[in-house]
């Protein structure tokens, strides 16, 4: 009798824990068809959005190493191709730093050390912008490069495009990004240097010491005479034209009859130089296809939960979509999104008035281009000024750019003019309210644009033609 | 004993039971519907409703046609959540809950959001 509670006890532990497994078993399995159900909700809002959108996977173009990208890769990295024989394409433009160089403004002529350490040694001021990643810009949807699109096609099928030298531009580049290609090496705080500079004495013979000779005369009557001289003068130097050439001239003369066999030494130009750099950027930085666009292709668990949350605010209520079009997301136009135009050059405050510059038009004041996000998450800094470090801060200075407008400079001028604030998009004026988990689903989102080119070995190589040392 | 163990009174007490069975359920159906969908009722609506506000908002801006496309897209993506509460409420309703605790729901979502102002399209969503 004294174990009777005891044995009803038992009894009853031993009918409720299958109760209770199957119970729990029950609510394990309830709460992963939810899981799964909400899931197949956010693919099926997804697919609405690409049909709204439609949305295709980027398109890539497959190349072999053909001649002419082995002399763009040459080219793309030998600094002799710069004034004073110390600064290449790759100086600011590293794979390790997203295909920037990881400094909020970028250092050409007299930078030592390379990515974020890069520092100004003599010389120049520092280039009043960041430099722009390199990725997927022979997708036909690239109509500008540059924060101002100072290099643009006009016309595609015509292939006629702006540039610094206007009218004056030689005919034959192929593409707006081989204009852009040879543009650095005309600007004196990038590649080109100043008139009487020599190169440092620390670089090996026979590029040590030598006087800038790319630069004639202190001034030219006009930007285009000053660029074709340049080129005139450059390709002198590549080919040894004046006098016997040297071995490293010889092995560009090489390479230029190998990449275009059909012209002379004497045929070759700035146009052949320009070409084959762009065609190297085409088969080097063409990232292969991001997760995101296998989601496009089909593939649903290509991206996590959080990235389709964050696909579904991109191109719906947080409206990025509406600037960062596209299959390289950006519609390639010019926006004002508040960011300070003051900049520090020599000491002094000036404005960086973005688009203005190239057009002089006055609705183009304190406007940039739009960066495309393919690879947005491998960028150390973010906007043309680099005064963002995190895609987090960016994305809540486009939730409120009018946010520090009326901070002051250090001169005590206001953060922000009257013009500027005017000038802000009114896309971002009209308020947006994203939560930090809204922030972090965008983050996510935008972490399923980044992909890898190709293998490193196949894009960096290991000398270039002048014996030179470059950053990689 | 033998009243209790009629079959007469074994189908009644069934029939009893049955029923308070059904009148409990009926009157929990409405909570249960709640339990279930309030909260993705709450978000969506509130979603819906600012949608309607920016679409409206946005009618009148100067635009360059591009960016109109862009934006027109981007405004339909977001109004996509009135279709979601839209099913919602049809699923509050078919666990009978009742319109007026519908708008009422409706009602203190918004005022629990100091930017949606419940102007004329927001109204049209409370009827």
């Amino acid at each position: 009798m004294a174990n009777e509670p005891a044995i009803l006890l038992n009894r009853l532990v031993l009918w409720l824990l299958p109760v209770v497994f199957v119970g729990a078993a029950g609510v394990a399995a309830l709460s992963a068809a939810r899981a799964a159900q909400a899931e197949s909700k956010l693919d099926a809002r997804l697919q609405q959005i690409i049909a709204i959108y439609n949305l295709r996977p980027l398109q890539i173009r497959q190349y072999s190493a053909d001649p002419e990208m082995r002399l763009g890769q040459a080219l793309f990295f030998d600094p002799v191709v710069s004034g004073n024989r110390d600064v290449s394409c790759s100086s600011c433009h590293l794979l390790s730093y997203g295909l920037t160089d990881g400094l909020p403004r970028s250092i050409g002529v007299g930078g030592v050390g390379f990515g974020p350490g890069r520092h100004l040694s003599h010389g120049l001021s520092i280039h009043p912008r960041r430099s722009l990643d390199l990725w997927n810009r022979d997708n036909n949807a690239v109509s500008s490069f540059f924060w101002d699109g100072h290099v643009e096609v006009l016309d595609s099928r015509k292939r006629i495009f702006r540039s610094p030298m206007g009218t004056a531009l030689p005919l034959g580049f192929q593409n707006a990004m081989a204009v852009q290609s040879v543009v650095p090496l005309t600007v004196p705080d990038e590649m080109l240097g100043t008139y009487r500079s020599y190169s440092s004495p620390a670089l090996p013979e026979p590029h040590r010491n030598q006087i800038n000779d790319l630069v004639t005369q202190h001034s030219y009557p006009s930007i285009a005479s000053m660029m074709q001289s340049v080129y005139q003068r450059l390709l002198k130097r590549l080919l040894g034209l004046d006098a016997k050439p040297y071995p490293w001239q010889n092995k560009y003369r090489q390479m230029f009859a190998e990449a275009y066999p059909q012209k002379r030494m004497s045929q070759i130009s700035i146009v052949d130089i320009g070409n084959a750099i762009a065609h190297f950027e085409e088969m080097g930085f063409a990232a292969n296809a991001a997760p995101w666009d296998d989601y496009l292709g089909g593939d649903t668990s290509a991206i996590s939960r959080e990235a389709k949350e964050g696909a579904i605010l991109f191109y719906g209520r947080a409206r990025c979509a509406v600037c960062h079009a596209g299959p390289m997301f950006s519609d390639f136009q010019y926006h004002s999104v508040g960011i300070f135009s003051k900049i520090t050059v020599n000491g002094k405050l000036v404005n960086d008035y973005g688009r203005w510059m190239v057009t002089g038009n006055e609705r183009d004041r304190y406007r940039f281009r739009t960066p495309p996000l393919r690879n947005v998450t491998g960028r150390p800094l973010l906007f043309h000024d680099g005064s963002s470090s995190s895609l987090a801060q960016a994305i809540l200075r486009h939730v409120n750019p009018l946010a520090r407008a009326g901070g002051y400079m250090p001169d005590g001028s206001f953060a922000m003019d009257r013009g500027q604030i005017e000038s802000v998009s009114p896309l971002l004026t009209e308020k947006l309210a994203l939560t930090d988990d809204d922030v972090e689903a965008l983050i996510a989102f935008l972490g399923t644009l980044a992909s890898q080119s190709r293998d490193k070995s196949q894009i960096i190589p290991q000398r270039v033609p002048s014996g030179l040392s470059f950053i990689r | 004993m033998t009243f209790f163990k009629s079959r007469g009174f074994q189908l009644g007490a069934a029939a009893l039971f049955g029923a308070t069975f059904l009148l409990a359920a009926n009157l929990c159906l409405p909570l249960l519907g709640r339990a279930i969908y309030e909260h993705d009722f709450r978000t969506a609506y509130v979603d819906c409703a600012f949608a309607e506000q920016h679409t409206a908002r946005f009618k009148g801006m100067e635009l360059k046609p591009s960016l109109r496309v862009q934006l027109e897209r981007a405004l339909e993506v977001e109004r996509l959540r009135c279709l979601d509460y839209a099913a919602l409420n049809f699923r509050l309703r078919s666990f009978h809950v009742s319109g007026t605790t519908i708008s009422l729901i409706q009602l203190d979502a918004i005022a629990r959001e100091p930017e949606l102002r419940c102007d004329a399209h927001c109204l049209t969503l409370l009827q």
